[in-house]
């Protein structure tokens, strides 16, 4: 039989933030107003479409007294309690009055366990322990779990009153609990029945497994990102005759915008890798601009720089003169490659003005070369890195339970990539300036491989980082 | 070779076409799927993925595989049968070129009207010299761009001016329909990522060398055809200071690579001395010396064919398969690294594991807009009864206090609800069915209002009729009716009760009602207290 939990409990004591939380799921209904979730929802664990497990979301107890007492007239035996839990179903299945005890209840007579929620932030009340009792008569095996939504502790309390009816209580924070957390509470539900055990190790692997994956493939859509933002220029070809000052502004607002783009398009593709469907966030923008991005430089036939046509013409006057070296059987001492290149050069150079003014078809054949970017400030990519490692690092910790903006915002970001060990720093630093050397040429499929291995290290340790940082300060 | 069974990443050359209509189609089809739900592309693909598990190891099989299983209906015209049919025409046209540019030239080199010999230093200047030295710009062209600085703006120029880019000139030959496909192909748009721009590039020169292959097969077939059907005559005339020494030397290197398999096409010493004519020797053509054998003037043809073959056929057959070869490389390069694609390989190769619902919520229940609570008390009046429901206080003693402090008078005081027996709560409805003062309902404001509370209200309301005044006084705390409550909490309770029993039922925050004041104790928590 698949394992099933079924996540029971008062109404608003984060029942659904668990269960979103766990099944990593952002769609489930998490409201303030009690009696939102009127209907169990399933939340199967599944690889390959194997269920190695499955959460139930169900509605809160409502009338928990009125059950117990309904049951209770009827209890004869203890042997006979499950029986008349399942009777007291049967008999108000179809009407509302028990609406809500009926839809948790009937997983729980399917066989699902129970997870018994409660607000470990808020007092203990007699008001529980009928449902904690009814609970108790269905002879499921079942676990309470602590869930911390305010900031006052009532756990001892709560533990005391708990522990009369579970045999396991375990504090889970559904907003903060990071995914070992969440995985160790999963191999805790392996301790309510001895056969589930094993289809819940396959699961916990399973996502052990994927939380890999999605690490890699953020990583690699990071890597994409910083090459793309790093190599991105735009150029803008204009005559001769015409102002460059009178474009400037414009193309530099198009590169801008289409960095801040592409890193926005990157943190989408992070987001949804980690199962999160519009979030909002809160992100201040890449600080794209700086000195030194906007150049212009005269182009001429084929699209040639000043340079390019000055090797052109030194080449091919060099051509010419070899021959006639070659002609005269060497008797001229190459001096006919040397005389052609410094020709062939001094005429490129000389033409270039006359060549930009000519028109062949209504066409110039040359004009100015307006260009922004790529950015080649030695410290922006570190900046770049800094912010994906901050954003991979915010979503990475986030739970789905939570539904407020994403803040990413936080200005010392940049410091996730500083905190880097030199070691791994200085191999950022090589690809970093292969980039700016060799453009989008020099990022095969095998260096892209690589540079995205060293952004998984990067984030790994950013992570380690954070952990150790949580650790020293709880 | 059939692309279904191959499917390895070792590349054939032979397979050019299909895979580059693949590579067309799955970048196409990836792109057109963007809007798909990645649900529901998570599955097929894993499905299809699962069936190629013994392909982990060949992406490249493995894209055109899903292929195979996207497209049904293979008849039906994609962009990539398009771009394969615009890309043969191109060959086809470059080729055709080719072959008129290379007939053309040889048979004007080849050009004999009995006057004077056909020059075979012209021939090999040609077909020879000036080939070897396209050979080399071509290779200088193809090297890595930027990895030599210097070379960088030459490869650049050279580029630039690829006789294959005379494939692109002649698409405007055609209709719009046909030049967009070559647009598409060449990205002229640049809408495909950066990596295609190689791809371009190999192409223009796979282009280029269709053009040099057919310019050569041209020109042997010409020489060829003056051979056999005229009577050619060839000698070798040059200003150049060079004996016939140095002549017989060079030729000889030039023969070295068919010297073994067709000594016939080796010319001898004898040869090149007897076939060389001057300026001003008017007695060779016409009026041969007496000496030389007319019959030599024709032996330098096997030369001269194997010289176009090997020194210009050859090695622009090797450039054809070479860039067939890269054509091929850039292809799968540009496949494997196109973001979709590697997304596409990951959903394929890795265990699909979802958690979340399958479906989406069946009966969602829109949670109410909450009901902004009231922030000043309108008072209890002079006397109350008070129902304790839950404990909320749990002391009839500290109520009465709070109350006296107030200037109300404590009635009488009921425990009901928690963990009072059911039949207790119909007691206190008795008890306070006849008419009197307020009845003040002290509920935790920290819990949510149950279905059983508002069960008891109503009871409560329908047995005391019109007369009485409900006031559900919301507590912060139970050992201190002064601590607000959580403002939040005071809004859900507001919103539930909202339009519950009209104006006789009010909802209010203990805090309003007993303001903290100057010298109260202060060692009490100010968070929710304990009803132990």
């Amino acid at each position: 039989m698949i394992p099933t939990f079924a996540v029971v409990g008062h109404p608003n004591k984060g029942k659904s933030s668990i269960v979103a939380t766990l099944a990593q799921d952002d769609s489930v209904r998490i409201s303030a107003v009690p009696g939102t979730t009127v209907a169990c929802r399933e939340f199967p664990m599944r690889v390959d479409g194997e269920v190695l497990y499955k959460l139930i979301d169900t509605p809160g107890f409502q009338r928990a007294r009125s059950v117990l007492a309904w049951m209770r007239e009827r209890e004869s035996t203890a042997a006979e309690r499950p029986q008349i839990v399942r009777e007291f179903v049967d008999a108000h299945r179809n009407g509302d009055q028990y609406a809500d005890e009926c839809e948790l209840l009937s997983p729980l007579l399917d066989g699902a366990g129970i997870l018994y929620v409660i607000d470990g932030s808020r007092p203990f009340g007699s008001e529980y322990q009928a449902e904690m009792e009814i609970l108790r008569w269905t002879g499921q095996p079942s676990m309470a779990l602590i869930n911390m939504i305010g900031a006052a502790d009532y756990t001892e309390q709560w533990s005391r009153a708990l522990g009369q009816y579970f045999r396991i209580v375990r504090r889970f924070n559904a907003f903060t609990a990071r995914f070992e957390k969440q995985l160790e509470l999963l191999r805790a539900f392996g301790e309510l029945n001895e056969d589930w055990r094993e289809a819940l190790l396959r699961a916990i692997a399973s996502l052990e497994r994927e939380r890999h994956h999605r690490r890699q493939l953020s990583a690699r859509e990071i890597t994409d990102m910083i090459i793309d933002v790093l190599t991105s220029s735009i150029t803008k070809k204009i005559a001769v005759d015409t102002a460059p000052e009178d474009h400037r502004s414009r193309i530099e607002a198009r590169y801008r915008d289409s960095l801040q783009k592409r890193e926005r398009r990157c943190r989408d593709v992070v987001e949804r890798c980690y199962d999160y469907h519009g979030l909002v966030r809160q992100e201040a923008e890449l600080d794209v601009m700086g000195g030194g991005l906007f150049s212009q430089q005269t182009w001429l036939m084929f699209g040639l720089s000043k340079t390019q046509l000055l090797v052109t013409g030194a080449a091919g006057g060099g051509a010419i003169g070899s021959g006639l070296d070659m002609a005269l059987g060497g008797a001229s001492l190459m001096l006919g490659a040397g005389i052609g290149a410094l020709v062939g050069g001094a005429a490129a150079w000389y033409s270039q003005q006359h060549l930009s003014d000519a028109r062949i078809l209504g066409l110039p054949l040359g004009g100015t070369e307006l260009r922004v970017g790529p950015m080649s400030n030695r410290n922006f990519p570190y900046v770049l890195l800094g912010r994906a490692l901050f954003h991979h690092r915010v979503v990475a910790a986030r739970t789905h339970a939570h539904r407020e903006q994403l803040d990413v915002s936080d200005a010392a970001v940049a410091s996730a990539a500083g905190a880097l060990p030199a070691p791994m720093r200085k191999q950022f630093e090589q690809r970093f300036a292969a980039l700016r050397r060799g453009g989008q040429d020099i990022a095969g499929r095998r260096w892209r491989s690589e540079f995205a291995t060293l952004v998984e290290a990067a984030i790994v340790h950013s992570s380690a980082q954070t952990s150790l940082a949580d650790a020293s300060a709880s | 070779m059939n692309a279904r069974l191959q499917g390895n990443t070792v590349i054939s050359i032979f397979d050019t076409k299909t895979l580059f209509g693949d590579v067309v189609d799955i970048i196409d089809q990836l792109r057109a799927e963007r809007d798909t739900p990645l649900s529901k592309r998570a599955h097929r693909d894993r499905e299809i993925g699962r069936g190629l598990v013994a392909r982990s190891s060949q992406p490249l099989a493995q894209l055109r595989e899903w292929l195979r299983h996207h497209n049904h209906s293979e008849a039906e015209s994609t962009g990539g049968s398009r771009a394969v049919a615009v890309r043969r025409g191109m060959s086809l046209m470059v080729a055709l070129c080719g072959l008129v540019v290379g007939w053309g030239v040889a048979t004007a080199l080849f050009y004999y009207d009995g006057r004077h010999p056909v020059n075979t230093v012209s021939i090999l200047g040609v077909f020879v010299g000036l080939q070897l030295v396209l050979l080399v710009m071509l290779v200088v062209a193809m090297l890595p761009l930027n990895r030599i600085p210097i070379l960088a703006a030459m490869q650049r120029v050279l580029r630039s001016f690829s006789v294959g880019r005379i494939a692109t000139a002649l698409a405007r030959l055609f209709p719009a329909r046909v030049r967009g496909d070559v647009a598409a192909l060449l990205d002229t748009g640049g809408r495909r990522s950066h990596g295609w721009s190689k791809v371009v590039q190999w192409q223009v020169f796979t282009w280029s060398q269709w053009f040099a292959v057919s310019f050569n097969v041209g020109a042997l077939v010409a020489a060829v055809h003056l051979i056999v059907f005229s009577d050619l005559a060839f000698g070798w005339s040059t200003t150049l200071t060079i004996s016939t020494a140095d002549a017989s030397a060079w030729i000889d290197r030039l023969a070295a690579p068919w010297r073994w398999w067709w000594p016939g096409a080796v010319p001898s010493m004898e040869l090149i001395d007897a076939t060389r004519y001057y300026r001003l020797n008017q007695g060779l053509l016409p009026g041969v010396p007496p000496a030389v054998d007319v019959a030599q003037l024709g032996q330098w043809w096997p030369f001269l064919v194997a010289a176009m073959l090997c020194y210009g056929l050859l090695p622009r057959l090797i450039a054809l398969l070479l860039s067939y070869w890269g054509f091929s490389r850039a292809l799968r390069d540009v496949l494997l690294t196109t973001p979709d694609a590697v997304a596409l390989l990951d959903r394929m190769n890795t265990p699909l594991v979802e958690t979340g619902a399958p479906t989406v919520d069946r009966d969602p229940v829109e949670g109410a807009a909450l009901v902004s609570a009231g922030t000043t008390s309108h008072g209890l009046g002079t006397t109350v009864d008070v129902v304790d429901w839950a404990q909320a206080s749990g002391d009839a003693d500290r109520v009465g206090s709070w109350l006296h402090r107030n200037g109300t008078v404590l009635n009488s005081y009921y425990e009901a609800g928690g963990a009072q027996p059911l039949h207790g709560d119909s007691k206190v409805i008795k008890g306070l069915a006849t008419p009197g003062p307020t009845i003040v309902l002290l509920v935790r404001g920290w819990e949510p209002p149950l279905l059983e509370f508002s069960d008891f209200l109503r009871e409560l309301h329908d047995t005391t009729g019109e007369q009485r005044t409900l006031v559900v006084l919301l507590v912060g705390s139970s050992q201190d009716l002064s601590v607000p409550n959580d403002p939040a909490d005071v809004e859900i309770w507001t919103t539930v009760l909202h339009d519950k029993l009209g104006a006789q039922l009010r909802v209010e925050d203990a805090h309003h009602v007993f303001p903290q004041r100057d010298g109260d104790e202060t060692d009490i928590s100010p968070t929710p207290g304990s009803t132990a």
